[in-house]
C-alpha cells in the first residue's frame, strides 16, 4: 500500500513538472515564449518543450485573417456630394512580438484599425471627385482604384504601427443619404418620364412617317397608272380616227351622211315625243294610195 | 480475496482506459467529408473519407470539414427575413449604378470548401451582429466579399444595362473577382456562381419605369399600326392601277372594234352606193326613221298653215 502511494506521488510530481515545462500552440496562432518576462523565440502549432512554469512563459497570438466590420458612416467627396460609405477589412498579425507589446489583442487591434480605416477612407474620398467612385464611362479612375489606394493607405499605416498586415480594405456597399436619395429618386422619375414620353413621341412620329410614305406610295401608283391609262386611250382615239379618216377619205359624203344618221337617232330615247304634222312627208301613209306620194312635202 | 479484489479493480481501470484511448483516437470521414487530423494543436494531415486513427484526446483529434455541397448565402437580403416574410432594408438591398441612380439588386453567391484546412484555420469572421448562431452568418467573409465586388461593378453600368442584360455580365465577371478576394485572405472557399435572383428600380420610381416600358410597347404598337395602314392601303392601290390600265386597254379594244365594225359596214354600203346612190341614202334614211318612230312616243298635228312641210318638234323629256 505504501508503495502503491509513493508511485502515484512521483507520478503525480512527473506529471506536474511535464505540464509546466510543455506547451501546445494550436493551429492558426502561434506563441511567443518569454525567459524571465522577456521574449525569446515565437514557436509554431504543435507540442513544444521549455523550462518550467515560472521561469519560461508562453504568450500565444492568434494569426487568423480576422473581418473587421465597422458601421457605415457619411463622407465627402472632392466635389462635395455626401455619400455612405460602408467598408470592412481583413487583417491579421505580421509581426506576434511587435503586435503583442503594442497592442495585445484582437479587440484592441480592432479598436484601433477602425480608426485607421476611417482615416484613410476620409482622406481617399476627399480627394476624390464622386464619378471617380461611380461612373458608367470606361477610363475614368474606378472605384476600384480607389479601394486599392485604401487598402494601400492602411496597410502601410497598420504595419509601421502595429506589426499587423492588412489583406482588404474594401469598400462594401456605396449609397446616398436618406436626405440626398430623395434628389435621386425625384431625378430618376424625371429621367424616366422623358424617355417614357420620348418612347410615345417616337411612336407618333413613326406612325405619321409610315403612313404619310403609304399615302404618297399610293398616290403615286394610281397617278402612274391614270397617266398609262390615259396614254392608252389617247392612242386608241387616234387609231380610231385614222380608222375612221381613211374611210371617210373614200366617200365623204356618204361618211358625213352616215354620221348624221346616227347623231339624229342618238337624240330620241323611248321617252322622247315626236309631233308631227298630219300632212308631214312620213304620215303618206295614212293618204289614199293613188295621190302622189312625197309631192305635197316637195310642193311646200 | 483481498488479493483477487485489486487485481480485479485494476484490471477494470487498466480496460477502461484502454478503450478511452481506443474510442477517442479511431474516427470516421464520410463520403461528403475531408477529415483533418489534428496532432497537439497542430494539423497533422489532411485524410480522404474512411477510418483513421489519430492521437488520443487531448492530445489530438480529427476535424471533419464538408467538401462535396455547394452552400448559398444571400447578398443583399437574408434568408432569415425571408422565412419571416421580411422584406430587405434599403441599405441591404440598394446599390449605385453608374449612371448615378439607384437599383434594388439581389443575388445569391454558391460556393464550396476547397481547402479545409485554409477554411477551418484561417480566417475568422464575426459574422453581422445580432445574428450570432444562424447558419448564414457562418463564413460570412464570401458576403463581404461579395458585396465589395458588386458595388465595384454595379458602379460600373448604366441602371438599364443592371435591369436588363447587364446581369448575366455582372454574374460572369463576379465570380473571378470574389475568388480573387478570398484567395488574398486564404479563405479555403471555392465560388461556383454568383447568380442575381432579382433587379428592380426602388419601390417609390417603381411606376415611372414601368411606364418607360409601356411607352417603349406603345411605340411599337404605333409601328405597328402604320405598318397594317400600308399593309392595307398599297395592295388595294395597287389594285386600283391595275384596274384603271385594264378599263383603258378594254376602251382601247371596243373602240378599235367599234371602228373596224364601223368601217366595214362602211365598206358595204359603198359598194352599194356605187350601183344607185340616191336609193342607199333614201334606204339609210327610212330605215333609220322606222328605228326612231318606232320607240318614240308620236303626235300627229293637223297641218298649220305656217308650218313648214319638214319640221319635226322633239320633246325631251326625262
Amino acid at each position: 500500500m505504501k508503495r502503491l502511494i509513493r508511485f502515484l506521488v512521483v507520478l503525480g510530481i512527473a506529471t506536474a513538472l511535464l505540464v509546466a515545462s510543455s506547451f501546445q500552440v494550436s493551429e492558426g496562432s502561434v506563441a511567443i515564449v518569454m525567459r524571465l518576462g522577456k521574449p525569446t523565440h515565437v514557436a509554431s502549432p504543435g507540442l513544444h518543450f521549455k523550462l518550467p512554469t515560472p521561469i519560461d512563459t508562453v504568450l500565444p497570438v492568434d494569426m487568423r485573417v480576422h473581418v473587421l466590420d465597422p458601421d457605415s458612416s457619411e463622407y465627402l467627396t472632392r466635389d462635395k456630394k455626401n455619400i455612405v460609405v460602408d467598408s470592412f477589412l481583413a487583417w491579421k498579425v505580421a509581426d506576434p512580438q511587435r503586435f503583442a507589446l503594442s497592442l495585445g489583442s484582437p479587440a484592441a487591434a480592432e479598436r484601433s484599425l477602425t480608426d485607421v480605416l476611417r482615416s484613410v477612407l476620409g482622406d481617399v474620398l476627399s480627394s476624390q471627385e464622386f464619378s471617380a467612385l461611380v461612373s458608367a464611362q470606361p477610363g475614368s479612375v474606378t472605384i476600384k482604384e480607389v479601394s486599392e489606394e485604401i487598402t494601400k493607405r492602411t496597410r502601410d499605416r497598420a504595419s509601421e504601427r502595429y506589426g499587423i498586415e492588412v489583406k482588404l480594405a474594401l469598400i462594401k456597399r456605396l449609397n446616398f443619404p436618406g436626405q440626398n436619395k430623395d434628389a435621386v429618386y425625384t431625378r430618376m422619375q424625371a429621367d424616366r418620364k422623358a424617355l417614357a414620353k420620348g418612347y410615345r413621341a417616337e411612336g407618333e412620329e413613326a406612325y405619321e412617317k409610315i403612313t404619310a410614305k403609304t399615302d404618297r406610295q399610293r398616290a403615286e401608283m394610281l397617278a402612274e397608272a391614270q397617266r398609262k391609262a390615259d396614254e392608252i386611250r389617247g392612242q386608241a382615239d387616234a387609231e380610231v380616227l385614222a380608222i375612221y379618216n381613211k374611210a371617210a377619205e373614200q366617200d365623204p359624203q356618204l361618211w358625213r351622211f352616215l354620221r348624221e344618221i346616227e347623231l339624229f337617232e342618238a337624240s330620241f330615247t323611248e321617252k322622247s315625243t315626236v309631233v308631227l304634222p298630219a300632212d308631214h312627208e312620213l304620215l303618206n301613209v295614212f293618204r289614199t294610195p293613188s295621190s302622189a306620194s312625197g309631192s305635197t312635202a316637195a310642193g311646200k | 480475496m483481498r488479493t483477487w479484489l485489486i487485481r480485479g479493480a485494476w484490471f477494470a481501470a487498466a480496460s477502461m482506459v484502454l478503450g478511452a484511448i481506443g474510442y477517442s483516437s479511431t474516427h470516421v470521414v464520410n463520403q461528403s467529408e475531408t477529415g483533418v487530423v489534428m496532432a497537439f494543436g497542430a494539423v497533422d494531415r489532411v485524410v480522404p473519407p474512411g477510418i483513421h486513427l489519430t492521437l488520443p484526446w487531448p492530445f489530438g483529434g480529427l476535424r471533419r470539414v464538408d467538401t462535396n455541397s455547394v452552400d448559398r448565402i444571400p447578398i443583399g437580403f437574408r434568408f432569415i427575413d425571408e422565412a419571416n416574410r421580411l422584406p430587405p432594408t434599403e441599405d441591404m438591398v440598394q446599390w449605385l449604378t453608374g449612371d448615378t441612380n439607384i437599383v434594388e439588386l439581389q443575388a445569391v453567391v454558391l460556393y464550396s470548401i476547397a481547402n479545409p484546412r485554409e477554411f477551418l484555420f484561417n480566417v475568422v469572421d464575426p459574422g453581422e451582429p445580432g445574428l450570432q448562431g444562424v447558419v448564414e452568418n457562418q463564413r460570412f467573409v464570401v458576403r463581404r466579399a461579395a458585396e465589395a465586388v458588386l458595388t465595384r461593378r454595379i458602379a460600373t453600368l448604366p441602371i438599364d444595362e443592371l435591369l436588363t442584360d447587364g446581369k448575366i455580365e455582372l454574374q460572369i465577371g463576379a465570380v473571378a473577382e470574389i475568388q480573387e478576394q478570398l484567395d488574398r485572405i486564404g479563405a479555403g472557399i471555392r465560388i461556383s456562381a454568383v447568380q442575381v435572383v432579382s433587379a428592380n428600380p426602388p419601390q417609390t420610381v417603381i411606376d415611372d419605369f414601368n411606364d418607360v416600358q409601356t411607352g417603349r410597347s406603345n411605340k411599337e404598337r404605333r409601328i405597328s399600326e402604320a405598318d397594317g395602314y400600308a399593309r392595307d392601303v398599297l395592295p388595294k392601290a395597287r389594285g386600283r392601277a391595275n384596274s384603271l390600265q385594264e378599263e383603258a386597254e378594254t376602251y382601247r379594244a371596243e373602240s378599235l372594234g367599234k371602228a373596224k365594225s364601223s368601217t366595214k359596214n362602211f365598206e358595204r354600203l359603198r359598194a352599194e352606193v356605187q350601183v344607185n346612190r340616191d336609193l342607199v341614202f333614201q334606204r339609210i334614211w327610212v330605215e333609220s326613221m322606222q328605228r326612231v318612230l318606232s320607240k318614240v312616243k308620236l303626235v300627229v298635228v293637223p297641218p298649220g298653215d305656217d308650218a313648214p312641210p319638214f319640221r319635226l318638234f322633239v320633246e325631251m323629256r326625262k
